[in-house]
């Protein structure tokens, strides 16, 4: 850079401005994604006559963990966590069990390979609906069933076509080798494509994690039983009525509650396990859209 | 079709070789078969038998007898169905707040792409990532409680808005400012995820044009229109025709989460449509089964066209 006319500099000077404004935008957009939660936080850790004099905070004027007292008192919040966990180590494993048989199979050039496509895809465009799937989950004898949360749930669609199209990725020259060596189907499978897959085996895992840690919809068209709610469903009650929820805590043992406070911090509590792990396995969920997202 | 008796595995590719070849290529596979019996159940079970219920979009339920044995009413529900302001509001409801969010959501992703693909510090655009993918992963239930405590008459926001003088927005309880809500926390959730498939196509552009592109003089505002958009366009097409093709598709997660009865005329959708007709209200199931095959219809109609459109753009992309 020793020829210094005006022109370079003047361009030099340029991309620092464009620079630094490209960057305010961006964090811009982080801190009005991050500021919610803050706020969320905030509102969990504050004592209920500070919040009403003050909604808007920078930081915490008084430190106030009553609202934490009163959500991990209550035995609902630890039922949410069972029903939630029953359904994520029972339910994931069922998702990727049929995930990859389909993948793997439909990987394969088989004939009657369109024809079960096209009875997999056609699912995407259209569904029995509201009422005849309800009707289906109660004569089939799953009403109040956690299985009734587990079950319906199988075959992610996208996640099958990740998979699929991931498998077909894997030289065949590797299982034609081990076909000499004598290795039968099952054993192709589980000793040479799932090794290789493990990548994205991790990915599809952590997608049907999050999605059976966000169940809550099964839950409420099937599950009688309050102590058998998941807890996104549990939070879900609590939002919308938490005056509601709370008397039915016998008056004895009430406590006078801050509803806000109450609320955030059962959304600090399910988001927190998310929000610690995110960071560790992010690049393993971007890898999912970034393999398979347009693929067909 | 004269001998079709033990023939000399030799004579597989001879005239009747097609025919031949198809008995060899099952016989080769046969091993993977059973593999498929799981997931085609799945689906037969819990896709395909709902499907049987349908019929009772053209039946009056009746417990005791079941969806088969009750009666048949032809077009009644239809007809009733029709002349319900709810469920032409409802319908009109989910098309406007669809079309809103395909036009504001679906530039945002792009943009983000763009402005991180700016940023030469590595760790700094994997920091940036991460918080903005991180709301993709929490459920709307989460997301409304956050949301609602933020923006509600008391809440932080006002707060601010009237500790700097102004006065309270109605940002829940007025229905056209809380269908922007509804586009903006779309906004706010989704983007960031939607934008890795602009950053993976990014990515893959040769760096070599940006490389003579510097060296011509072309600026970062020109490279971006001139380099980096033709790059993308192709797949922001698509995504633009998947968006549209969804337009039936309202979002009952979020709304059903979000709303409240202040602002149902302005955000109930046909999905919060039907779930209230089939169990908030006296529960009719004929008709809100003739809503769902209602919406089904329209909605397969437009993915299906989406799906023919993203073919002709993209072969790889289309799915049926």
């Amino acid at each position: 850079m020793t020829n210094s006319t005006a022109a370079p500099q003047h361009g030099k000077r340029n991309v620092h401005f464009g620079d630094a404004v490209i960057l305010a935008l961006l964090l811009l957009w982080g801190l009005i994604i991050l500021y919610p939660f803050y706020n969320c936080i905030l509102v969990s850790i504050v004592p209920q006559r500070v919040y009403i004099r003050q909604p808007f905070m920078l930081y915490p004027p008084v430190l106030d963990f009553s609202s934490y007292q009163f959500i991990f008192a209550w035995k609902q919040l630890f039922y949410g966590f069972r029903t939630t966990l029953i359904v994520l180590f029972a339910g994931v494993p069922y998702n990727l069990f049929l995930t990859i048989t389909m993948a793997y199979v439909l990987s394969k050039p088989i004939p009657g390979r369109k024809a079960v496509n096209f009875f997999v895809m056609f699912t995407m465009f259209f569904q029995g609906g509201l009422i005849p799937g309800f009707l289906l989950i109660k004569n089939i004898g799953l009403m109040d069933s956690y299985l009734s949360m587990i079950l319906p749930y199988g075959v992610g669609i996208m996640n099958m076509m990740i998979m699929r199209s991931y498998f077909r990725t894997i030289p065949l020259e590797l299982e034609e080798a081990a076909r000499l060596d004598g290795a039968g189907e099952y054993s192709i499978l589980f000793r040479i494509y799932l090794p290789l897959s493990k990548p994205m085996l991790a990915t599809i895992t952590l997608y049907y994690s999050v999605d059976r840690w966000n169940e809550w919809y099964n839950g409420m068209l099937y599950m009688r039983t309050v102590s058998k709610w998941p807890l996104q469903l549990f939070l879900r009650n609590l939002l919308a009525s938490t005056t509601s929820v709370v008397n039915q805590i016998p008056d004895s043992v009430r406590p006078i509650v801050f509803a806000q406070g109450i609320q955030m911090a059962a959304v600090v509590v399910t988001v927190v396990p998310i929000a610690i792990l995110y960071p560790f396995l992010q690049k393993y969920f971007v890898k999912g859209l970034t393999l398979g997202g347009m693929k067909g | 079709m004269a001998n079709t008796t033990v023939r000399p595995k030799t004579s597989l590719t001879s005239s009747r070789g097609k025919r031949g070849e198809l008995r060899r290529e099952i016989w080769r596979y046969r091993k993977l078969y059973p593999l498929l019996i799981f997931g085609v159940a799945f689906f037969a079970v819990f896709a395909y038998a709902p499907m049987y219920g349908i019929q009772l979009a053209f039946k009056t339920y009746n417990i005791g007898k079941g969806i088969t044995g009750s009666d048949w009413v032809g077009f009644a529900n239809f007809t009733k169905l029709f002349a319900r302001t709810e469920f032409w509001r409802a319908f009109s409801n989910t098309i406007i707040i669809s079309l809103l969010k395909t036009v504001f959501s679906f530039p945002v992703p792009i943009l983000l792409a763009i402005l991180v693909n700016e940023i030469s510090s590595r760790s700094l655009r994997r920091g940036l990532q991460i918080v903005f993918t991180l709301p993709h992963f929490l459920s709307w239930v989460t997301i409304s409680g956050i949301m609602l405590n933020l923006l509600t008459g008391d809440g932080a926001i006002n707060g601010i808005i009237r500790a700097a003088g102004g006065h309270g927005v109605e940002f829940l309880t007025n229905g056209y400012i809380f269908r922007g809500l509804l586009v903006f926390s779309d906004i706010w959730k989704e983007s960031g995820w939607n934008s890795i498939i602009y950053m993976a196509a990014i990515a893959g552009i040769d760096q070599a044009q940006y490389e003579s592109a510097t060296i011509d003089g072309v600026n970062r505002w020109q490279k971006a229109w001139y380099i980096t958009w033709p790059s993308i366009k192709g797949v922001a097409a698509v995504l633009l025709l998947l968006s549209l093709g969804n337009s039936m598709n309202g979002n009952f997660d979020q709304v059903f989460n979000m709303y409240n009865p202040t602002v149902s005329r302005q955000s109930e959708i046909i999905d919060t449509y039907i779930y209230n007709i089939s169990f908030l209200q006296a529960a009719d199931y004929g008709l809100s089964t003739a809503v769902g095959l209602f919406k089904g219809i329209i909605n397969a109609f437009l993915l299906l066209t989406a799906n023919i459109a993203v073919g002709k753009l993209n072969p790889e992309s289309q799915i049926l």
